[in-house]
């Protein structure tokens, strides 16, 4: 890691002198956002919770590669998903489909949410019982002072 | 030679196991305390239990430093060629050292909180001592019986096996270390409410004297966790930080658990209020660590940090976690009756109301993290179908979630306890609301229009300002009281009132950190582009050049590097080397990222496979992510600003009439 | 009064209930967990007509189809020279070739998977010969069409055409006996 921030740092003052005056820049494939997104939704089904995107497998690599012909070829993301799934199963999709046998995770934030909500109503307004907290609160010696009567 | 160095080594931690035993033993058989003599025999065993397994742990690096391949873990995971750094830092690569280093940690961190509340908690310390060593004894008969680091093997291996690649890089120097100090550092407070539960004595002592080790070991946490992002960040190089796999998850559920527990403490230390909720969270957030060590141990789940596993040992932890599940919440349910607090909630618009809300957020996030996590196994069992709970799922559900949260975050400070009247607390949201505001028109006019974009800028720019106005006004408010100049008066709230100021700042090391990742996570940009070299592919202003691909080798590993140059109005400003690097003896492939690093984001370069001449690069542009890095110093500076505040413990009486500055 | 008392006392609390129901439900499914395999997903392909395939042979000229197999019970063997739990289950596998290749009653046949020919080659010389042709997937792309997780995997396919198992992991005579006759072969 030093040694390449050195050499980096070296050559980055080497090269404006060998730098040549014409660069062509490539522009990336319209397609590619799509295509990101699309893989950052698709399982690596040899790694373990990397996306297709992420992963540097080569059965990951040879998705991407489906992948990119897949929408090349003007698929849609459905079809592209499912062709997929038909084939790894629901493990490739990396967020559970809603009508899938996972679906129901879908439901836990909503329903957590709305108890989380009611619990804390009932807290507020269980007020009537009001203490005054007492102005000689204990100290830590009170321990000490409670004795060896407990 | 070194080979009785590491027979002592196994005699160290057996006798450590054997000692935490007796400990326990005694603490349990001193009557209460009332038997001073077994009690003193019980502190001096855990002593020495910390003595024994600082010995052990220096032993295994020793081996590990002259490369004893007679001891079967180094040979697994170390090897002749590899440097002297990751020789070290190899002793906690592997399952087995890793749980070496987490019973020294309990060994030491237990040693610490008996020398420290020996005089403070007489009469809980034998049910803490009983608990700390207990769960010492837990740990160290896994380790002495199924995972032994000191076991040797019989014909010596010429080399060995080499540490896992991907762990070869000194973010293993830090991020385990690190992270098992916040884990283990749980195990304390759980010592000390199980004593306050034991005792049926459960006032605000234990809180009072638990609430430091909480903070140190959610600092701890914290920081493990942004150091373990930082480190995928740039070693696993897909451009994020956090994967939400099972591993990682399984350390932000005590994370999670944590902060709830630290937020809420204050409500039992100041209002006697949560009694019941408080000891229920130290109990859970230690169990969440115990379910972080079985998840990650036991194959239940797959992950790409998992150890190598063995049903043996995942069935050990869990009788283990059932055990300490049934102690903790045993006692909970057997003293509930007497911990239930009297005091309620008296206005919406008071800390406490604001301290509950916090509480049921976070929980919510710990429940579901949890769900989310173990709900795949659950399917399966159920169904017999595997489906991925993955990314997509939990960055659609917690991003709104921690939304929220940070909401609470900017309130809460600048509301009182009990109560605070109305058009106070419309007169202090003025400042924040404005901020809030612009945010969002700035977002709108720069064509953002999801709806958690929008949502995300405006909630952080609200908790930024309100967060600064509540540090303006604590020392505002020093300036008046004091006569004194505005330096001063900074100094003087900072020192004096080190909860509070600590805390403010943790918060807006949080607003950074939450900063860092919206801005990183909503407006990155990317390129994936086939370059051939005098190739550039243009990304925010800059052009990446590749001028050519060389080959580079390695200690132990082969590779290639790509040279990229990074050009801005067509002249050359920076060099970037990301390499792909070949581990021969593991067979294994690693990416380095190159990262440069300025203000406003960080450019980020990795390339895959060479495609007929050409190279296929990722180019990312990572806007604002330093701050995450940045904030993590922030709140480490907060944190320990509020570890360092006097021991002795202030009690002031909360008024009835909300003062000028909130009172913590 | 103090009938009152200690009935209150003794009703249990919904949340107690609530608390050690759900820790025994986690603990029970973690236990449960521990008892399988994490890495062993199910195939989506059981019960679905097997995906058509036309690839060239390892060895000699030609092509191995799916074509070629209609109509009978197959069994499709992924491999690789790289893979260690190949060489255990190569006895078997020879075992079995042999055995389709003097009854007739099944096809079988192997599917060298992201190899190198040169090094499969070898592999098969330092085995054995399998008794029966192996076709190439250099860049696993029948894998994928197979949703094929690690090697070696074995799907067993019926005579209409349809895949009835999928086997992870290397051929024992045990698997063997519990998946041919889902196929209609003998065991």
């Amino acid at each position: 890691m030093i040694r390449a921030l050195i050499l980096g740092l070296a050559l980055a003052l080497a090269l404006p002198l060998a730098a040549p005056a014409q660069t062509a820049t490539v522009a990336e494939a319209p397609d590619e956002p799509r295509i990101r997104a699309l893989a950052q939704t698709l399982r690596c089904p040899v790694c373990q919770s990397e996306s297709i995107l992420e992963s540097r497998s080569s059965t990951a690599y040879e998705m991407m590669v489906i992948l990119r012909e897949m929408v090349a070829e003007g698929r849609g993301d459905a079809e592209i998903v499912e062709f997929f799934r038909s084939r790894y199963g629901n493990y490739v999709m990396l967020a559970p489909p809603r009508n899938g046998p996972g679906g129901v995770i879908w439901l836990l934030a909503p329903t957590l949410l709305a108890g989380g909500g009611g619990f804390f109503l009932w807290r507020l307004r269980q007020r009537g019982a009001v203490v005054e907290v007492p102005a000689q609160a204990p100290t830590l010696d009170a321990e000490q002072l409670r004795g060896t009567g407990l | 030679m070194d080979f009785p160095l590491i027979r002592l080594g196994g005699l160290a931690i057996a006798t450590a196991l054997a000692l935490s035993l007796a400990a326990a033993g005694l603490a349990l058989a001193s009557r209460q305390g009332r038997d001073a003599a077994r009690l003193v025999a019980a502190r001096n065993a855990v002593l020495a239990v910390a003595a024994l397994l600082s010995f052990g742990m220096a032993i295994l690096i020793h081996a590990f430093v002259i490369s004893d391949f007679s001891v079967a873990y180094v040979a697994q995971n170390s090897n002749l060629s590899l440097p002297v750094l990751y020789k070290i830092t190899a002793t906690w690569g592997a399952h087995e050292g890793s749980l070496l280093l987490w019973a020294w940690y309990l060994g030491v961190l237990s040693a610490a909180a008996v020398l420290i509340h020996w005089r403070d908690h007489p009469l809980s310390m034998p049910w803490i001592i009983a608990t700390l060593a207990l769960v010492q004894a837990g740990f160290l008969a896994l380790i002495v019986f199924l995972s032994n680091p000191f076991a040797t093997l019989a014909p010596l291996p010429p080399d060995g096996r080499d540490l896992n690649p991907l762990l070869q890089d000194p973010g293993l120097a830090f991020h385990p270390p690190v992270l098992y100090l916040g884990y283990v550092g749980f195990a304390v407070p759980f010592a000390f409410a199980v004593a306050a539960m034991m005792r049926a004595h459960v006032g605000t002592e234990w809180v009072s004297a638990v609430r430091r080790w909480v903070l140190f070991a959610w600092t701890a946490l914290t920081s493990g966790i942004i150091f373990g992002g930082y480190w995928a960040y740039y070693e696993l190089g897909w451009g994020g930080y956090w994967a939400w796999d099972p591993v990682e998850n399984a350390s932000l559920m005590p994370w999670l658990a944590g902060t709830a527990l630290m937020h809420s403490m204050m409500a039992q230390d100041r209002r006697h209020m949560f009694r019941l909720w408080n000891a229920f969270l130290v109990v859970a957030t230690f169990l969440l660590t115990l379910l972080g060590t079985f998840l990650v141990r036991s194959g239940v789940l797959t992950s790409v940090h998992a150890f190598a596993t063995d049903p043996a040992r995942g069935g050990y932890i869990l009788a283990f976690m059932v055990v300490a599940m049934g102690a903790g919440f045993g006692l909970l349910i057997w003293r509930a009756e007497s911990l239930e607090s009297d005091a309620g909630v008296e206005s919406p618009l008071s800390r406490e109301a604001g301290l509950l809300a916090n509480n049921v957020l976070l929980m919510i996030a710990a429940l579901i993290v949890v769900i989310g996590t173990l709900f795949p196994l659950a399917v399966e069992l159920a169904t017999g179908d595997k489906i991925s709970v993955g990314a997509p799922y939990f960055n659609h559900v917690m991003v709104p979630l921690m939304l929220g949260v940070m909401v609470l975050m900017a309130l809460g400070p600048s509301v009182p306890w009990r109560a605070m009247p109305g058009d106070r607390f419309t007169r202090i949201m003025r400042l924040p609301g404005a901020a809030a505001l612009v945010a969002l028109a700035a977002g709108l006019a720069m064509g953002a229009r999801d709806a958690t974009t929008l949502a995300a800028m405006t909630i952080i720019a609200f908790a930024a300002t309100a967060t600064l106005a509540d540090i303006g006004r604590a020392i505002a408010a020093r300036a008046r009281v004091g006569g004194t100049g505005w330096g001063r008066a900074a100094l003087a709230a900072t020192l004096q009132g080190r909860r509070r100021m600590g805390g403010l700042i943790v918060h807006f090391g949080m607003v950074l950190i939450g900063a860092g990742m919206i801005g990183s996570g909503l407006f990155q940009q990317a390129q994936t582009v086939h370059l051939r070299p005098g190739e550039a592919a243009a990304i925010h202003g800059y052009e990446v050049r590749l001028d050519g691909v060389e080959d580079t080798t390695g200690p132990n590993w082969q590779g290639k590097l790509a040279r990229f140059s990074i050009l801005r109005d067509g002249a050359v400003v920076d060099t970037m080397l990301p390499e792909q690097r070949f581990y021969e003896l593991r067979g294994m492939a690693t990416t380095e990222t190159a990262i440069r690093s300025e203000l406003a984001g960080d450019l980020y370069i990795f390339f895959g496979d060479e495609d007929a001449g050409a190279v296929v690069a990722q180019i990312y542009w990572n806007p604002l992510i330093g701050l995450v890095w940045l904030g993590w110093m922030v709140v480490l500076a907060g944190s320990f600003l509020s570890l360092t505040e006097a021991g002795a413990l202030r009690r002031r009486v909360p008024r009835a009439q909300p003062s000028e500055v909130a009172a913590e | 009064m103090m009938q009152d008392h200690v009935t209150r006392s003794r009703r249990i609390r919904p949340w107690k209930l609530a608390l050690v129901g759900a820790m025994g439900l986690t603990m029970a499914m973690l236990a449960l967990g521990l008892t399988r395999d994490a890495s062993v997903v199910p195939s989506a392909l059981v019960g679905r007509a097997m995906p058509a395939f036309d690839l060239p042979l390892l060895e000699g000229e030609g092509w191995l189809a799916s074509a070629q197999v209609e109509g009978r019970p197959v069994v499709l063997n992924f491999w690789a020279s790289w893979c260690g739990t190949c060489r255990e289950e190569h006895p078997e596998l020879v075992r079995l070739g042999l055995r389709a290749q003097a009854k007739g009653e099944f096809a079988i046949a192997g599917i060298n998977y992201r190899d190198d020919p040169e090094r499969a080659l070898h592999f098969l010389r330092r085995e054995g010969q399998f008794p029966y042709a192996s076709a190439m997937d250099p860049r696993g792309r029948m894998g994928i069409d197979y949703g094929v997780y690690g090697m070696p995997e074995t799907f067993f396919i019926d005579a209409s055409g349809v895949v009835r198992g999928r086997h992870p992991g290397p051929l024992t005579p045990a698997v063997l006996a519990r998946m041919l006759p889902l196929i209609g072969v003998e065991p």
